[in-house]
């Protein structure tokens, strides 16, 4: 699929991504940076995210920070300051907000006024917002979509993010395509949740050592989840447990052997894994 | 008709086989499709899947014959639509596509929390 992640910003307000706080280490920052495409129904699903990020997840675990979306234009309201659609999509309606600045350069007003037309389709970027239960979303780009087919391709592509989310998609940086990690991943999972111990909404805590979203957390190396399960799954045949030269072998078109290390690394000293005969045979510990 | 108070701005998209199962009679629904005539209180339409529908409308509607829409109304009990509101859809639209789309994945039972209340 060649979607494009990127962000159209219409001449609104850019949006101010360092919003959230504190302790911002890189892999907060990096995962904060996720535009995720999503139905209304989705939207109106998510709850306060389990970590105190103020953020919001989704019922399938991933938090939201951007999304992008498409749907059909149910109402326009325009006033000076702002612009406020009603948007439909077949599986709910959701409210949408995008500033309007009177300096705008034409082009933006062209666009703004091409997609202020009821019973069109549009697509919508922006960020969700939860208001006291009233969930919104604040768009930075709303635009006409320029063919039907733009529908039927959101559709496929919020379930394909959503199959791909939950199958593991972490080593994708690599180019890698879910079926190579399917093995592993279809043999571990019931619920689409990961590993051992936790439950599935609480894939996300603040000290996380496991997989991210469609990114990668910064600070875990690259492949860690692939290695875990790998060790996981042929650890648990026999008492030696897992081969690191087999492990690299299988990931080879994947991760480098230092990837592999460094994963390995992390995590036995994270406590996940653990050597047994000699440095080259890992179990998992979970 | 006791139908369930549907959600707003929800509505299950269908094709010519779905409108067939009455399921969804009574309530609102998206039935994308070729508009191949239009005689004034009536469309004919071709769906996604290739089956015909008939689509009520009112004196008023503007639609030319050949244009793909997105009818959005009731469905009713006898399977035809009566109409709503209509989308155009473009003069490039991938109805086989869509078809596959709706029948086999906003449809599917594994992807509900996806698109349906």
């Amino acid at each position: 699929m060649s979607s494009a992640y990127g962000m159209e910003f219409g001449g609104a307000d850019p949006m101010n991504r360092n919003s959230m706080g504190s302790s911002q280490s890189n892999s907060r920052r990096y995962e904060e940076q996720t535009l995720i495409p999503v139905t209304i129904r989705m939207m109106l699903n998510a709850t306060p995210s389990p970590t105190d990020s103020g953020n919001l997840s989704l019922r399938d675990g991933r938090e939201i920070h951007q999304v992008k979306f498409v749907g059909a234009v149910r109402g326009v309201d325009e006033q000076s300051t702002n612009a406020s659609f009603q948007i439909e999509d077949g599986t709910g309606l959701m409210e949408v907000k995008q500033w309007v600045n009177t300096e705008d350069c034409r082009a933006v007003t062209q666009m703004r006024m091409e997609a202020s037309v009821e019973n069109i389709y549009v697509r919508i970027v922006g960020q969700m917002k939860d208001y006291d239960g009233r969930k919104s979303v604040m768009a930075h780009s709303v635009r006409r979509i320029s063919t039907g087919n733009e529908l039927t391709h959101h559709m496929l592509e919020v379930v394909y993010s959503f199959e791909r989310y939950k199958r593991g998609g972490i080593g994708a940086s690599k180019g890698a395509m879910p079926q190579s990690v399917t093995p592993y991943g279809g043999n571990m999972q019931s619920g689409g949740s990961y590993g051992g111990g936790m439950g599935g909404g609480q894939a996300f805590t603040s000290n996380n050592s496991m997989g991210g979203q469609m990114g990668m957390g910064g600070n875990m190396p690259n492949g860690t989840d692939l290695v875990r399960r790998y060790i996981k799954t042929e650890g648990d045949k026999s008492d030696i447990g897992a081969d690191v030269n087999m492990c690299k072998k299988y990931f080879e078109n994947q991760l480098s052997p230092s990837d592999v290390d460094s994963a390995l690394a992390h995590l036995a000293s994270e406590g996940h894994i653990y050597s047994t005969v000699d440095e080259t045979k890992f179990k998992s510990a979970e | 008709m006791a139908e369930q108070q549907q959600e707003d701005g929800y509505y299950p998209r269908l094709n010519g086989q779905m409108l067939q199962n009455p399921r969804h009679m009574g309530g609102i629904i998206s039935l994308v499709g070729t508009i191949l005539q239009n005689d004034g209180t009536a469309l004919s339409v071709r769906c996604a899947d290739g089956q015909m529908a008939r689509v009520t409308i009112e004196p008023d509607f503007v639609g030319n014959v050949g244009t793909t829409v997105e009818i959005v109304g009731v469905h009713n009990d006898d399977g035809t639509v009566t109409l709503f509101v209509a989308r155009d859809m473009g003069n490039d639209f991938d109805m086989a596509t869509y078809n596959q789309m709706i029948a086999k994945v906003q449809n599917n039972p594994k992807y509900a929390e996806l698109f349906t209340p």
